[in-house]
């Protein structure tokens, strides 16, 4: 299907058509990738093959601070990279795009407003918005960059960056990023290059906020044109890269933006690969032969370790460490999960040692604190409850909670766990200091709240993804009306104060000490969710095709600053 | 016969009410915490949603209302030919069907065709030499072959033929109308996989009809004529043997398409077993309930099909 055109009807197409898809593109052109390297980050993106897992590690920097770039050799521009993922895009209206798995595509045929890195620092050398002044606390003053234009000629100025946000403040609209979007109380164009947020609150997230799915900017004119829907298959972006083919469940085909806005030092468009394509293979056993017998170059797994691949001379294993965590979630408002002893008992109980041996090869060490390790709000916790069998048995007695009630219940299907049989081993690790969880696996994990009538009490194993801002993990899971919060049970030693306070403030400095006496309580407490282990996401490439920059940016790896080594 | 197909056609109405119905309210019994997770799927990273807005997403996605309603609303809809739009694609369901069932015709009418070619063939070879080595050979075959799980067979010729040999490519989908050779090359392990039970089964019916009919005086008889043995068995025995393999032919129909919703997932082909095993997976409830029906529609008209030939293949058969 080549997207600028009517889409032909198979069935309609005359017999002899034979069109040729998935060719490759020659020459060579392109810009550096940005990598991981921050003021004293211990970020490396160093790969290795075979044998022992590379992984990128999360960089610490000041606000502000910018990005050096790796940048290619000119004999290393160009190539076709195949890619293999499992899942294709749910839509390219970024605005309305739900999973976390289609980061990866919207990143290479938008650009953010605001190109927030890993560290949470904003990159204004590679964002829309070329410069940001904070008049006054709720004042927010943007600076368009000058020159840049959709591939369908339409130009991204302040009335483009005002109808995008806007778009999604409709309350007609559900949008990805409303709830993020809420502090805005009104935008100005003030001129052609100039955007001014004016905010109902003080609020720091706002800039990770436009960094994110809702900070994609969009072609006004061709949205209108379509509409949402026809949209989200036929999207026109300013990116790295342009998507000219999509068939559904099959294959995506991106070709290079040669009139891409951002240039390397050399003055080369940043879009280094001639063309990328993207085959949909959902079937794991599948897609690791695909890899192994040369098929595709590059595949990603979010949820398990392919041993087979890590012990593969031939291929090399990248892993991004932080970017989420293995989790239960629960109600602690219902008995006997309301009991912070009995909670931190259960957390005491559980052998994360083992389940990680078992079910991720030993890679995905266990948690120490209340949200993802790849967030700078994250230290481990001191008072974090690890594996002590003996204290939790100690926790049940003082706990008050009788020996009949020492039990609850867990549902879901547990893919993030590596499935049903991980979940059988948390059950058997209760059993051991007498707790009694019922698995429930045909159950739906039913980790939202209980609304309208909802009974909301159960325990589910999932996952939490890194955000953009730590704001969104500690709101999403750890207010009262959190989203995650399961049954939107109190948190009463949590002062909601101290979370709006750390959202209000612009310095980061301050944020982190705030939520670092949020972790102490947190990891005190155990409301929401009980962290299990530190999930890295992992990248798998063949040596040969010789992929380099692979960078990751929070859950989702980042395919637009990829490029094929010489 | 006229009138035979006539009263067939009809019946179909209240077969697919049946199973309108059926699809519409076994949905609904589909357990979820929330019902705005048929909307926004589950663990969608929408944050908190106002009640307005949870409300108007409910409205647009028609589940608001008490359950007849929608279910009358959704018949509606159905007279009219539109199928609703996915939650997870947000395309109208129809244009998807579009999309994918020549991927779907593809795969299974190969299959069919090969099923029927192998079954057949090796069915009269074993029928004819039955009780010799080479029956021993097709019988244990086709012992392994109906026992042996599809899916199975998949992911293990993948490794033998792709990981292994190198010979044929792991998934994937090409139009064999843009490139003939690659396009079938794309399709030989699916149609082995999604094959394989088949043409066990034909194998054995075909033996075990052909045996039977081996043994009749007439064509006891029709030896006795003089006739050579190519035109006993074209004529007089297979017309007769492949009788019940024409019922068996009309449940293959079934059976290839609930087979091809793993075959098409396990081979990355993106044809309607794997868009049904996504939107269940995704509880994308339009399409499931349109797969549901169309899926209905084929199974009763390969059914009317195959009575049809039943009358072709045997004069004493009337519709009446």
């Amino acid at each position: 299907m080549v997207l600028d055109d009517r889409k032909p009807s198979y069935w309609s197409r005359r017999v002899s058509r034979r069109r040729l898809l998935g060719g490759s593109a020659v020459g060579l052109t392109g810009l550096a990738a940005a990598v991981l390297v921050g003021c004293g980050d211990d970020e490396d993106g160093e790969s290795n093959g075979g044998g022992t897992p590379a992984a990128t590690t999360a960089a610490t920097s000041t606000p502000g601070a910018s990005t050096s770039a790796a940048t290619p050799a000119a004999s290393e521009r160009g190539g076709s990279l195949r890619v293999g993922l499992a899942t294709q895009p749910s839509t390219f209206d970024s605005h309305f795009s739900s999973p976390g798995t289609d980061e990866r595509y919207l990143r290479l045929v938008y650009d953010p407003l605001v190109f927030i890195q890993r560290d949470g620092s904003a990159d204004f050398d590679r964002s829309v918005l070329e410069s940001f002044e904070l008049q006054d606390e709720t004042t927010l003053v943007f600076r368009v960059r000058d020159g840049i234009q959709f591939t369908n000629g339409e130009v991204i100025d302040a009335e483009m960056v005002k109808w995008n946000l806007e778009r999604q403040l409709d309350p007609e609209n559900v949008a990805i990023s409303t709830q993020l979007f809420s502090a805005i109380d009104t935008i100005e164009a003030v001129d052609d290059g100039t955007v001014q947020l004016n905010l109902s609150r003080p609020y720091a997230p706002i800039l990770s906020a436009l960094g994110w799915k809702g900070g994609m900017v969009l072609p006004r004119g061709v949205v209108e044109e379509l509409g949402q829907d026809d949209y989200g298959r036929q999207p026109i972006g300013s990116g790295p890269y342009k998507l000219t083919s999509w068939r559904d469940e099959s294959d995506l085909q991106f070709e290079r933006n040669e009139d891409y806005w951002l240039k390397d030092a050399e003055g080369r468009p940043a879009s280094y690969l001639d063309d990328i394509s993207v085959r949909i293979i959902p079937d794991q056993t599948v897609i690791v032969a695909a890899l192994q017998a040369g098929e595709i170059d590059y595949i990603e797994e979010p949820f398990r370790v392919f041993q087979e691949l890590v012990d593969d001379p031939n291929v090399t294993t990248v892993g991004n460490p932080g970017a989420a965590m293995v989790t239960v979630y629960w109600n602690h408002g219902i008995a006997p999960l309301n009991n912070k002893l009995f909670r931190r008992a259960v957390s005491h109980a559980w052998n994360r040692d083992v389940f990680n041996e078992l079910f991720y090869g030993g890679l995905n060490p266990p948690m120490a604190g209340p949200v993802p390790t790849g967030s700078w709000a994250y230290e481990p916790q001191d008072n974090f409850p690890s594996y002590d069998p003996e204290m939790a048995k100690q926790l049940l007695e003082q706990s008050g909670v009788p020996e009949g009630e020492r039990k609850f219940n867990v549902a879901g299907a547990a893919r993030v766990w590596g499935g049903p049989d991980a979940v059988t081993l948390f059950v058997d690790d209760m059993a051991k200091v007498g707790i009694e969880v019922n698995y429930l696996v045909d159950r739906p994990a039913g980790g939202g709240p209980a609304r309208d009538g909802g009974d909301g009490m159960w325990a589910s194993p999932s996952g939490v993804s890194l955000r953009p801002d730590p704001d969104v993990n500690y709101s999403t899971l750890y207010r009262a009306n959190a989203i995650y919060n399961t049954g939107y049970a109190a948190v009463p030693s949590l002062d909601s104060a101290l979370l709006d306070a750390a959202a209000a403030t612009y310095d980061q400095d301050e944020r982190k000490e705030i939520y670092q006496e949020v972790n102490t309580i947190l990891a005190d407490e155990i409301y929401s969710v009980l962290p299990g282990l530190d999930r890295h996401r992992w990248t798998y490439v063949r040596n040969d095709a010789n992929v380099q920059g692979i960078q990751y940016l929070w859950y989702a790896p980042l395919l637009r600053d990829l490029w094929m080594g010489a | 016969m006229h009138r035979f197909l006539i009263r067939r056609v009809l019946s179909l109405i209240p077969v697919l009410f049946f199973v309108s119905a059926l699809s519409f309210f076994g949905l609904e019994l589909v357990p979820v915490d929330d019902p705005i997770e048929l909307v926004l799927g589950p663990g969608a990273e929408v944050g908190q949603l106002t009640d307005e807005q949870y409300e108007a997403l409910l409205k647009q996605a028609g589940l608001d209302g008490p359950i007849t309603e929608r279910y009358v609303r959704y018949l509606g809809r159905l007279a009219q030919g539109d199928l609703g739009r996915s939650r997870i694609t947000r395309q109208p369901v129809t244009e998807m069907f579009k999309d994918r069932l020549p991927v779907t015709l593809w795969l299974n009418s190969i299959t069919f065709v090969t099923n029927v070619a192998l079954g057949v063939g090796l069915g009269v070879i074993a029928g004819l030499y039955h009780g010799t080595k080479i029956d021993l050979i097709a019988t244990l075959v086709a012992v392994i072959g109906v026992a042996t799980p599809g899916f199975w067979v998949g992911i293990l010729s993948i490794i033998v033929f792709t990981l292994w040999l190198g010979w044929l490519p792991s998934s994937g989908w090409v139009d064999p109308l843009d490139d003939f050779g690659n396009g079938i090359k794309h399709l030989i392990l699916p149609v082995f996989a999604l094959g394989v039970f088949g043409s066990a089964s034909i194998l054995r019916q075909t033996r075990s009809g052909l045996i039977e009919v081996l043994r009749q005086d007439y064509v006891t008889t029709a030896r006795s004529k003089g006739l050579r043995e190519s035109v006993i068995i074209r004529r007089h025995m297979l017309k007769v043997a492949l009788l019940p393999v024409m019922t068996l032919l009309g449940f293959q129909i079934a059976a290839l398409l609930s087979g091809s919703v793993l075959i098409e997932r396990i081979f990355g082909l993106p044809g309607i077993g794997r868009m049904a095993l996504d939107a269940t997976q995704n509880r994308d409830f339009q399409v499931v309930q349109a797969v549901v029906m169309m899926s209905a529609l084929a199974i009763v008209v390969a059914n009317l099909i195959a009575d049809m030939l039943y009358a072709w293949l045997d004069p004493r058969i009337r519709y009446s």
